[in-house]
């Protein structure tokens, strides 16, 4: 009886991880995959490990206000994103049944209420001068792939760069005039 | 073994010429070649960190599935030796079985990481903690030996109550729709492992582990105490995670974890414990009527330390009876100063000051000498 109880206490946590494994495994399979284009980074922190920090730059129309990301609808074919719209009158788990695509932030998350404006992958350190080379280059412009999954969470998988069309390019500036250029932590920690 | 000491006991008269010689003699013959153990084990280290840093190096290559399985294997295979020489071990070598519990512990921990980087999932500590805790503790609560499993269970649970509560700032966003009962009476709940473990003491072989489980949750319920008092210090309790409600639903879950711990262990130190418990739940109603001034927080706090003082008299702890009364002077040095916080400001404060710390230092090195309980003889 001590012996199968002994047993039983060794197995269940080793099914139980494996359990886990498998269940994040397919979790991780479902759902379509995005291209998402992103500004800003913070590549490092150190708490919990190397990630490369970014902001999504979803393609807001004028319906939905920016400041204000907690869910919408994705439009589109995977991977192009055409537009992001706002649910009408929805809010919370289950206003995902008015759209095809639905995204919404996850409360659990890192970044809770924030994580469909913010987002931070993975990233090895042997890749990190690289990425960081490329996040500073004026004439790339990074792209996240993100897994939205049924229930709208959304999570990004790989990170991709391509150079900047003139579409872009001018976008950018046109936020920039008038305005002083955002500071990014790291080059306030470099003093540049 | 050192022979200047030898030649001093020798020359004091404490041993002869020939005890010397038997020494010398029976030094020889079991004197293990320290320095091929040191050679061999810088060896063995020397390969091992080796072998660590080729597996970091290409951490990245390795396709996350196989990192995964690797990580299981090791978690399996410790996990079959711990299961087939676990018995043995724990007769002739019960140290040995700790440490293999605590890795085998540790590597699941790590486990949980390791999948949220392999599949870019990330997830509240507290829920990995907690799922940590059910696939764990277990095995942990069956077969742990002293107090490195213990401090494994409670560190995990209390992280996972503490991260739970601190997930409830900014999910509710406005702070009256905070529960802070809720959040008291879940910060409370590792108390409960002190009646837990008293219950289990009477009932288990094991007795040094349910006993460190026990000592650990009487140091969470003292700290958490000792907190509160400091805090009433500061500020008066009238809202949020401080008020009236979250006191009583602390202060009432270490009286009932007391009361549980007196009934579980009937002996002094079962009482003692339970006493224990008591000042520390009575404290936190205390501290409510007292909070908001600085005088009567740091009274709360001595009377605190003193009640537990107080029941190692009674059980006859040593050690814990003279770090109560360090405590307790440290506090008073602490309060005279914030009372009359120009001592320091004049010559003269000053050597008021030092008179007065030399004073209270003095008066509790005597105290503990005095009145501390004898020491108890291990068996």
């Amino acid at each position: 009886m001590r012996k199968f109880a002994a047993l039983l206490a060794l197995l269940l946590p080793l099914a139980g991880l494996a359990a886990l494994w498998g269940w994040s495994n397919y979790r991780s399979r479902q759902g379509n995959d995005w291209t998402v284009p992103i500004a800003g980074y913070d590549p490092r922190d150190l708490l919990r490990g190397h990630y490369i920090e970014f902001t999504y730059d979803w393609p807001v129309n004028e319906e939905i206000s920016e400041g204000l990301l907690n869910e919408f609808c994705i439009e589109g074919a995977p991977p192009a994103i055409e537009r992001i719209t706002r649910i009408e009158g929805g809010s919370g788990i289950g206003a995902g049944d008015a759209c095809t695509y639905y995204a919404r932030a996850d409360d659990d998350s890192y970044y809770r209420y924030d994580g469909l404006r913010r987002g931070r992958l993975y990233i090895p350190q042997t890749r990190a001068t690289d990425l960081e080379n490329k996040l500073r280059d004026r004439n790339l412009q990074g792209y996240i792939r993100v897994r939205q999954r049924e229930d709208g969470k959304i999570t990004p998988l790989e990170i991709t760069f391509e150079p900047i069309t003139e579409e872009q390019r001018a976008a950018r500036e046109n936020r920039e005039t008038g305005a002083i250029e955002p500071v990014t932590p790291i080059d306030a920690e470099r003093g540049e | 073994m050192s022979d200047r000491k030898l030649l001093a006991w020798r020359n004091a008269g404490l041993i002869d010429d020939e005890t010397v010689a038997q020494i010398r003699a029976w030094e020889d013959q079991h004197s293990r070649p320290l320095a091929i153990w040191a050679v061999i084990g810088i060896g063995a280290l020397a390969i091992g960190l080796g072998l660590i840093s080729v597996v970091a190096a290409n951490w990245e290559d390795v396709p996350g599935t196989v990192r995964l399985a690797a990580h299981l294997t090791v978690i399996a295979g410790l996990g079959m030796f711990l299961f087939l020489r676990g018995e043995s071990l724990e007769r002739d070598q019960p140290w040995g079985l700790e440490a293999g519990l605590f890795v085998f512990g540790l590597l699941g921990m790590t486990f949980f990481g390791h999948i949220g980087q392999v599949y870019q999932t990330g997830s509240p500590l507290w829920k990995a903690f907690a799922a940590w805790l059910v696939l764990f503790a277990p095995l942990l609560l069956q077969r742990g030996q002293s107090w490195l499993s213990a401090a494994l269970v409670m560190f995990a649970f209390a992280y996972a109550c503490w991260d739970y509560s601190f997930s409830f700032n900014g999910r509710w966003g406005q702070p009256e729709n905070v529960p802070y009962l809720l959040i008291a009476l879940i910060t409370a709940l590792p108390i409960w492992l002190a009646p837990f473990a008293a219950w289990m003491r009477g009932r288990s072989t094991r007795e040094s582990f349910w006993k460190r489980l026990e000592q650990i949750a009487l140091v969470y319920a003292v700290a958490g105490a000792s907190l509160v008092c400091i805090a009433a210090g500061i500020n008066s309790f009238d809202s949020g995670e401080m008020a009236f409600g979250s006191q009583a639903v602390r202060g009432g879950a270490a009286l009932i974890a007391g009361a549980g711990v007196v009934l579980a262990r009937k002996s002094r130190s079962g009482q003692a414990c339970g006493i224990v418990l008591a000042c520390a739940g009575t404290a936190c109603f205390v501290a409510f009527a007292v909070s908001g001034s600085q005088l009567m927080g740091g009274v709360l706090f001595m009377v605190l330390w003193i009640g537990i003082a107080a029941a190692a008299l009674y059980a006859g702890w040593r050690a814990v009876f003279q770090i109560a009364v360090g405590v307790i002077a440290l506090r008073l040095i602490i309060l005279s100063f914030e009372l009359a916080s120009d001592l320091l400001s004049s010559g003269a404060g000053l050597i008021v000051a030092g008179l007065l710390i030399l004073a209270v230092a003095w008066a509790a090195i005597r105290i503990s000498r005095e009145y501390a309980p004898d020491r108890v003889e291990a068996a």
